[in-house]
């Protein structure tokens, strides 16, 4: 445990999360992509097909299924036997690319890699300017999965009674309900907001370019 | 000079008053999303690509021809003056972007980042005008061994070599190819993976894969982090971007330096822009050190911005050409792009030049009539882009939540698939919550329809002789250089590891 203890030196109480403590909520990811592994073995061993000869329809799935299992067992390895994820977590990484190819092609110094970090971007003003914003960005660092999951409902209430209500009344109420939960304060005044939005892509989209919208039982009136 | 006479037909089609509508509705609404503090130009092409199914294919790729350089340019934007860059392709650019800013030099940045841009863009796609019928030539002699080999490519140097986590890579990667698996095997007819589901036996439209993990997730994981809105952390442009002829003089040279590296990564599928826009800035890092630049790193230089925005818009450029001669695409935005053309029918590759010659002209000739506006726009309504970084986070969201399920809506107004968009959006919440690159799942899911075509074809042509994968000079070129570079990339994470070690 000595790395993730001198990187979290390094790394000052910058985010809550897997600070102190192993945070195992990354096997979420082992658990997808075991269940799309075991998805493609097991479908591509039951398909049917009418080919015959070694390649057929199931042998591309077949191969990419136990090659996604090989990987999610060694995502899993990873997870538990090494630390380095934990770190990358706090460090909040442009993870999209590796940070070590980007530092040699950019020819920086240890010191300029923070330039690297995703967090930097932000935390690097809120530290100059003032010490209760760098509190409030810490804190915005847990994940707040109260918001998430509230949200998530919303897009899936849209989703289901998009049919039956229709596209202005649901897409207000989406994007009252998604400006509300990100930390709107004026709920009222959004009411119009979010009624104009809806009303100004009904008439452009479903008016002006021809694309049907549903009525919902505006359309029975 | 065949291509000069086509390209001035391509402006005549594209220069009707109708099309040029388009080309500005293009340009703006891509300059707008890519301005916007998080969203990149990927992100852009993918909201506004299901917006353009409404219209006729020559406008709606018009329009696209604005979006898909408007984001690029809008990117920069938002990095200068807020230090956000909407993707890392614009993160080597916001380096030196906004210390000038900082600095109090916004308006010389952000004309030092549009030009850098314009000039990428232009030197670029007229490499494509004059290299197209080089290319053609070439992809006429890929056969589906080479095809193969190259869709390998940009799998291990999108998933392994220039990701962060080889694993993680290879999952996401992974998990694209699984979800390119859904639907009716063309070839055989199969049913695969569809569960029975009607719906899915068209398999999951790219739209809303895109749509999904870049606009939704991304929505979803600023729910789940995002609190305050630092508004003291917004700067204002500074009135017009605008720069003074010595200034010009001495960004010119980074320019073109940055040019001359973007141009060739659009052909190589290595994930897109930021491998060249890294490489510039690091080129004129080490300039500025051995001449003495003391801006460097300090106030801000203009080289250290010019060159990387220059690099990133001429990797744009070429990854369109390669796409439209070869059918390959480079980068994230590049695979959105055929999505676009195989929703109008049409399949990029030699044949497309023969038969959709003049849709293939218009495009490349609204390409540059984009430049020109996006070059106008950016320069002079520079104010007007920085005043949408003032627009409330949970509005902008709020209307990205709306806008992409208008989008995948609008594709086939059906319920399922919407509730897979939210169902995407959450794994791309997930994804970014635990680090896995997105990137490598985007291509899986465009090139694994397309290796495994080419690969059951190279077997059907070879009788399933396998070693027929490798038995081309091409093929082994391909393969030679994919193990070059695993090797240099080996070679540096050890040494990475090593020198952590050590500190």
């Amino acid at each position: 445990m000595s790395t993730a203890i001198t990187h979290n030196d390094k790394q000052p109480q910058r985010e809550l999360v897997g600070v102190g403590k192993r945070d195992y909520s990354e096997f979420i990811m082992v658990a997808i992509m075991g269940v799309v592994s075991a998805i493609l073995i097991i479908g591509s061993l039951n398909m049917a097909t009418s080919e015959d000869g070694p390649f057929s329809a199931k042998t591309t799935p077949l191969i990419v299924g136990i090659a996604l299992a090989v990987v999610t067992a060694l995502l899993a390895v990873d997870i538990l036997r090494n630390t380095r994820m934990q770190v990358l977590a706090v460090d909040g990484n442009v993870y999209e690319m590796s940070s070590d190819m980007l530092h040699d092609l950019a020819g920086m110094d240890e010191a300029d890699d923070k330039l690297l970090n995703a967090a930097a971007f932000e935390l690097d003003d809120a530290i100059t300017t003032s010490t209760d914003e760098e509190a409030a960005v810490e804190v915005a660092r847990v994940t707040d999965y109260r918001t998430l999951l509230l949200l998530v409902a919303a897009t899936l209430l849209f989703v289901l009674l998009l049919p039956y209500l229709g596209w202005v009344i649901c897409a207000a109420a989406l994007f009252w309900s998604t400006a509300r939960l990100l930390g709107s304060t004026r709920p009222v005044m959004d009411i119009w907001t979010s009624l104009i939005v809806a009303s100004v892509i009904q008439l452009a989209f479903g008016g002006l370019l021809g694309l049907h919208l549903p009525a919902g039982f505006f359309g029975g009136l | 000079m065949e291509q000069l006479s086509l390209l001035f037909d391509g402006f005549a089609q594209a220069a009707t008053p109708y099309n040029l509508v388009f080309v500005f509705l293009g340009a703006i609404l891509g300059t707008a999303v890519g301005v916007l503090p998080g969203l990149g130009s990927s992100m852009a092409v993918a909201l506004l690509l299901p917006i353009t199914f409404a219209l006729d294919p020559t406008a709606a790729f018009i329009m696209f021809a604005g979006v898909y350089f408007g984001g690029l340019f809008g990117d920069s934007t938002a990095g200068i003056l807020l230090n956000t860059p909407g993707q890392s392709s614009a993160i080597a650019s916001t380096f030196e972007g906004h210390r000038m800013a900082r600095n109090g030099k916004a308006a010389k940045a952000l004309a030092t980042a549009a030009i850098g841009a314009f000039i990428g863009g232009l030197v670029s796609t007229l490499i494509v005008v004059f290299m197209s019928p080089l290319f053609v030539k070439m992809a006429t002699n890929f056969g589906p061994a080479e095809y193969f080999a190259l869709a390998v490519f940009a799998f291990v140097a999108i998933s392994s070599v220039v990701s962060e986590s080889v694993i993680r890579g290879l999952g996401a990667l992974g998990i694209g190819i699984a979800l390119s698996f859904v639907g009716i095997d063309g070839p055989s007819g199969a049913s695969r993976f569809t569960f029975g589901v009607p719906q899915l036996f068209d398999g999951i439209d790219l739209v809303v894969i895109t749509v999904g993990l870049l606009a939704l997730g991304e929505v979803f994981h600023i729910a789940a982090t995002y609190k305050s809105d630092p508004e003291s952390l917004k700067l204002p442009a500074g009135g017009i971007a605008r720069m003074s002829w010595a200034d010009f003089r001495k960004a010119l040279p980074a320019w073109i330096r940055g040019t001359l590296f973007g141009a060739p990564f659009g052909m190589i599928p290595a994930g897109g822009a930021e491998v060249p826009t890294f490489l510039a800035y690091g080129t004129e890092k080490r300039l500025a050190k051995r001449r003495g630049d003391t801006e460097f790193g300090t106030t801000g230089s203009i080289k250290g911005l010019a060159a990387p925005e220059a690099a990133g818009n001429a990797t744009a450029g070429t990854a369109m050409g390669t796409l439209l001669a070869i059918g390959l695409p480079t980068s994230a935005t590049a695979a959105i792009m055929l999505a676009a053309f195989q929703q109008y029918g049409m399949q990029p590759g030699p044949l497309l030049f023969e038969r959709s010659a003049d849709l293939v002209w218009t495009l490349l000739a609204s390409l540059f009539i984009a430049l020109f506006v996006l070059l106008a726009l950016n320069l002079f309504l520079a104010p007007m882009w920085a005043r949408l970084l003032y627009i409330p986070n949970h509005y902008l969201y709020a209307g990205i939540t709306v806008v992409a399920m208008l989008g995948v809506y609008a594709i086939s107004a059906s319920t399922m698939d919407l509730l897979i968009l939210v169902i995407l959006g959450f794994l791309g919440y997930l994804m970014r919550r635990f680090k896995m690159p997105l990137a490598p799942l985007l291509i899986g899911v465009i090139l694994g329809p397309l290796a495994e075509t080419e690969f059951r074809r190279a077997m059907a042509v070879s009788e399933n002789d396998i070693t027929a994968l490798w038995s081309s000079p091409i093929t082994i070129a391909v393969y030679i250089f994919m193990i070059i570079a695993i090797t240099i990339s080996i070679v540096q994470h050890l040494r990475h590891m090593k020198s952590a070690q050590v500190g």
